[in-house]
């Protein structure tokens, strides 16, 4: 009888403390738990401030915690990958993404992501960032980044006049020149890091449009496979181009070893006269070095003698793993974290960036200098296409390994055309992996 | 034979069956862009040994490091093995101090030596300049020239304590009468090492020598924490490169490079231990 007894009052007992523990959740929705952990894996330099002061909200509103994953740049999209395919997936991710990519950078979307098509955050995202996170006419992930001027030269203004450079390069030969006299003052003139593997390819690509500009059709002829890359002989110029800049010097002593953590201190320092990045970098230097008082500039990347726009609807976004343990939770935290309000405090709490592109009302902080730039640009400048990487299928889903090849022609090892051609097998593989019938 | 059947299934199911499966699977076209899988022969070899993508290259590195790193661990911890064999004082805390780099995990070393070996701010450099050596100051781990030494330097760092603790189990099993009869016989400290020591130590040598082959033929974790492979494909090994396609969805040429792997590393193992063991002395 007393066993009895005990037994029942052992099962009343759990049971009121199930009821009073979820009976002290707070906001949970959609049968969300609060007593759980989630992975949330990023690239190092995608998250912020911001985005710790989010976590903490979302706990202390949920008591769902978020065990964020910072993995460095080199690793992170390999690992994502890795893991996506080996089934353990992080609860949330975010991969660099756009409308060509996102089969290629999550493996397979239909299976490896969690459909979010019916979510209510999808439209805070402009309509030109959805293709991005969408596939099959399905939506799984959301795009927050900024809508400045990204990626182009941000030069020191005040260090360009002290040293005779009374304007800002706008063709190659002009750009080979200021470098010059910068390299003979004793100054790094463009701070490059390879370290990283990701940033020294940008200028490559980023001057898409000027390519397509010059060769009209081009996009579409990569596309369809008509046009190979080894055949584009502008694409080989630049990269000689980008070369003869590692090899005269210009991108400093340690550029191969050089990674982007120190790129503002290089800038605030005067060690360098050039960054390679967007806009707002302009007002993260000033914020970590307020005793640095420089006029800062914005100029287009002059190799080929660029003067496009580097148009980009792509970039980071977040996506949620299908195999995850927890979907409502990590629903949840979609919708917390898409909130206005948190979208202000994300923004507030990201010094590299002075706006984000979303559809709702934010306080956004463009700089005076990116609003000078942007009134300089034409629309003939910015609608000619997107960024090559962003504009043509399979470059973006080779981003480092072109990297890494071009690591290899600094140091003498490939030829640009080599670099052209591997670029090339690299397509027709991915290309054919994926039963694309211009590769067959 | 019943007591030998439930290890048996176990090895059969967990390690026998996804060996194979690898094996198969290298000669299909299995990838994540699509969900059929087809056998096509010999393609993903074919495109090992004919491709831009520098394989045989890798394959050529991992040969390297497999050499060279064995030689640069072996023979000093086998030279550190006898000195901390004799009754020196304190030869306890110097064996702990050599053998505490094994106990470190991959990824903290790396991180710890990316530091170190920073061109701009990293403490070798610094040092170097600090004693006069100013010229010696390299990129260590992005100068093609150096990067492979820096490695190999990093590797030995962490792995001759490992190596040497096993020369000293061997050390210590040889009998003192050998090293008596030889001291009457009027034998010189090199004669004993090589009609004596070395001799007894053979077993000791083969363990070395078949854990440093299997060691460095899969090699991965130095490479991905140092360099990743850089700079630019110059350090990537199969290692790293069997990762790589495998995060890119290529898993069948992937799981070529795998069985690559696999039968360097079973041709190498039978070739040491065939060898080796008809050297080695018994009392």
């Amino acid at each position: 009888m007393k066993k009895t007894f005990a037994l029942i009052l052992g099962l009343a007992l759990v049971l009121c403390a199930s009821v009073w523990a979820g009976g002290n959740r707070q906001g949970t929705t959609g049968g969300a738990k609060s007593n759980v952990t989630l992975t949330w894996m990023v690239s190092q330099g995608w998250t912020w401030p911001g985005d710790e002061e989010l976590i903490q909200k979302f706990k202390e509103k949920t008591g769902i915690t978020i065990d964020l994953q910072v993995i460095p740049a080199a690793q992170h999209h390999d690992l994502v990958k890795a893991r996506l395919s080996s089934g353990e997936g992080p609860d949330i991710f975010m991969v660099q993404t756009n409308e060509f990519l996102i089969k290629g950078a999550t493996v397979d979307p239909e299976k490896y992501l969690l459909d979010m098509s019916a979510e209510p955050w999808l439209n805070v995202m402009p309509k030109s960032r959805l293709p991005a996170v969408s596939y099959n006419n399905k939506n799984y992930g959301f795009m927050l980044w900024h809508n400045s001027p990204e990626h182009l030269y941000v030069y020191n203004k005040t260090l360009f006049n002290e040293l005779g450079i009374t304007k800002a390069p706008e063709t190659f030969a002009e750009m080979d020149a200021a470098c010059q006299k910068i390299l003979a003052a004793g100054i790094t003139p463009i701070y490059e890091y390879v370290a990283d593997g990701w940033h020294h390819q940008l200028p490559f690509f980023q001057i898409g449009p000027r390519y397509e500009q010059r060769n009209p059709g081009l996009y579409k002829g990569l596309n369809d496979n008509t046009i190979k890359f080894a055949d584009v002989a502008d694409f080989e110029t630049v990269l000689n181009q980008i070369n003869s800049f590692a090899q005269k010097g210009y991108y400093g002593r340690y550029y191969m070893s050089n990674t982007q953590a120190g790129q503002n201190e290089a800038m605030a320092t005067r060690q360098a006269a050039i960054i390679t990045f967007n806009s707002s970098v302009i007002s993260q230097v000033r914020a970590e070095y307020p005793e640095f008082k420089d006029e800062m500039g914005i100029c287009l990347i002059r190799f080929l003698d660029n003067n496009t726009f580097p148009s980009n609807p792509s970039g980071p976004a977040m996506f949620a793993c299908a195999q995850t343990r927890y979907p409502n939770e990590v629903k949840e935290f979609f919708r917390f974290y898409t909130e206005t309000a948190n979208l202000q405090i994300k923004l507030d709490g990201t010094p590299e960036w002075t706006n984000a592109d979303v559809t709702v009302p934010l306080q956004q902080h463009w700089t005076t200098e990116e609003e000078a730039f942007m009134a300089g640009i034409t629309d003939g400048q910015k609608n000619i296409q997107a960024v090559l990487q962003t504009g043509t299928k399979y470059t973006n889903d080779q981003w480092m390994e072109f990297g890494a090849d071009m690591a290899s022609m600094f140091m003498g090892r490939m030829t640009a055309k080599e670099v052209l051609q591997a670029t090339d097998e690299r397509r027709a593989n991915i290309a054919r992996s994926q039963g694309d019938p211009a590769w067959r | 034979m019943y007591f030998v059947f439930p290890v048996l299934a176990l090895y059969a199911v967990f390690f026998l069956w996804p060996g194979l499966s690898g094996v198969w699977y290298s000669f299909t076209d299995w990838s994540s862009h699509h969900e059929d899988v087809n056998f096509v022969g010999l393609r993903n070899y074919v495109q090992v040994f004919t491709s831009n993508s520098d394989y045989s290259r890798y394959i050529f590195n991992t040969v390297r490091f497999t050499l060279i790193s064995n030689i640069v661990k072996i023979i000093p911890a086998l030279f550190l093995a006898l000195m901390l064999n004799q009754g020196m004082r304190g030869r306890n805390v110097y064996r702990a101090i050599l053998y505490f780099p094994s106990a470190l995990p991959y990824l903290v070393i790396g991180l710890m030596f990316r530091s170190i070996m920073h061109p701009g701010n990293g403490l070798l450099n610094k040092l170097l300049g600090a004693v006069g050596l100013g010229f010696l100051q390299q990129e260590w781990l992005a100068n093609p020239s150096v990067v492979w030494g820096s490695v190999f330097a990093v590797d030995a760092w962490r792995g001759i304590g490992y190596v040497m603790t096993i020369f000293l189990a061997g050390l210590q099993a040889i009998p003192d009468e050998l090293y008596e009869s030889a001291n009457i016989d009027g034998a010189g400290f090199w004669r004993k090492f090589f009609h004596v020591t070395i001799p007894m130590l053979i077993p000791s040598i083969t363990i070395n020598l078949t854990f440093g082959l299997a060691y460095g033929l899969k090699v991965f974790d130095v490479i991905y924490v140092l360099t990743n492979g850089g700079p630019g494909r110059e350090t990537e090994v199969l290692g790293t490169s069997v990762f790589r396609e495998f995060s890119n969805g290529n898993y069948a040429l992937s799981s070529a490079l795998n069985t690559l792997l696999f039968v360097f590393m079973a041709a190498a193992a039978c070739f040491i231990v065939t060898r080796l063991n008809k050297k080695a002395v018994e009392l």
